[in-house]
């Protein structure tokens, strides 16, 4: 059974309305593994309850934290403070100039992608794939919108995003976006999404155990770069003869 | 000559929420979902059907082609905008090929 993740999900410290018991409790019944929650511009002791919490109910936390710049020398800043406390890092470009940057800069895990802007492009994806970036794509914003006035704009940017991420090939992470535990959905369903932006069935795009390994081994990477064993790519410390 | 069938699924799910809504109704919404994503060629195609539902417990299973299957899936994502309370979710709980195998995964929720 794969390790089932979802890293978008806000609570009540967070932005969202729920409690963070309510959303591990519900993440446990939908049969998630890994679980993280967004909104967090800063690193918060907060982040150490979760992680014992997460792991009462049987759920690995991952602490997260979001960069929401305007300016590159802002994100600089961030990613200075915050790289060595958190396990992953996902950006909020605001611009052209900022969304290039965090493309390029090897800190960063992630980059969020916002219907609304339009600097995703072909350059922008194939940035992302050299630099071995992921894409969130949060499924919130499309089913908000299903009845409103944007629905088709919105649909058509992630139809869009989804071409290009299936032509350049960049590592994609499908969350929920959720704000509630009633709006959390079940990995799969999450999935099937795929089938509505590019037709065709997620499964025939990628098997769902690499696409759950590719997200893990980024985290555990990131975790190993934090024990403090980590010295260079390739290079780690070994155990000590006290502890063999 | 023999017919060619498709392979079916059975998609058993679970409306989570205070809501009533018989099984008429319900088929309607998800139809209706289904038309506004995919079409009536999508309808069509997908084999869209809505077996069992048990306005009591709240859950019910969809048949539907095993190519299908996400399109089904997907559409009971959007389900929750369109019935009109928003204190609903619809969670996919597990798929079937077989409806009896169905009806005894759906005996144990």
């Amino acid at each position: 059974m794969p390790k089932w993740c979802d890293i978008e999900l806000y609570n009540k410290d967070s932005g969202g309305i729920d409690s963070a018991e309510d959303m591990l409790e519900m993440a446990e019944f939908l049969g998630y593994r890994l679980v993280s929650f967004a909104g967090f511009r800063e690193w918060s002791p907060v982040f150490l309850e979760y992680k014992t919490l997460a792991s009462s109910y049987g759920l690995d936390y991952v602490s997260r934290i979001d960069i929401i710049g305007t300016t590159v020398s802002e994100i600089k800043f961030y990613l200075k403070k915050y790289r060595k406390k958190v396990e992953l890092i996902v950006a909020h470009p605001r611009n052209i100039q900022t969304a290039r940057f965090c493309a390029r800069d090897r800190r960063i895990d992630a980059i969020h992608f916002n219907y609304e802007y339009e600097f995703y492009d072909i350059t922008q994806l194939k940035l992302m794939y050299h630099n071995e970036k992921f894409i969130e794509l949060s499924i919130r914003p499309l089913l908000k919108s299903f009845y409103g006035k944007d629905f088709k704009k919105t649909l058509m940017a992630y139809v869009s995003i989804a071409k290009l991420i299936r032509i350049t090939n960049v590592s994609l992470i499908m969350t929920s976006g959720a704000t509630r535990k009633k709006e959390m959905k079940d990995p799969r369903s999450i999935l099937s999404l795929w089938r509505l932006l590019t037709n065709k069935n997620f499964i025939n795009y990628m098997p769902y155990r690499i696409y759950v390994e590719r997200i893990i081994n980024r985290i555990e990477q990131n975790r190993e770069k934090l024990s403090g064993r980590y010295i260079l790519p390739g290079v780690h410390l070994a155990d000590s003869h006290e502890e063999n | 000559m023999k017919k060619i069938e498709e392979r079916k699924r059975y998609l058993i799910f679970k409306i989570v929420g205070n809501i009533e809504i018989d099984k008429k109704e319900l088929d309607s919404k998800i139809s209706a979902v289904i038309k506004r994503l995919y079409g009536i060629q999508g309808l069509v195609h997908s084999g869209y059907k809505l077996m069992v539902y048990n306005r009591h417990t709240k859950t019910g299973i969809i048949r539907c082609n095993h190519k299908d299957l996400d399109l089904v899936r997907s559409s009971l994502l959007f389900l929750p905008n369109v019935i009109n309370s928003g204190d609903v979710n619809v969670i996919t709980i597990k798929t079937s090929g077989t409806l009896s195998k169905a009806m005894k995964s759906l005996e144990k929720t």
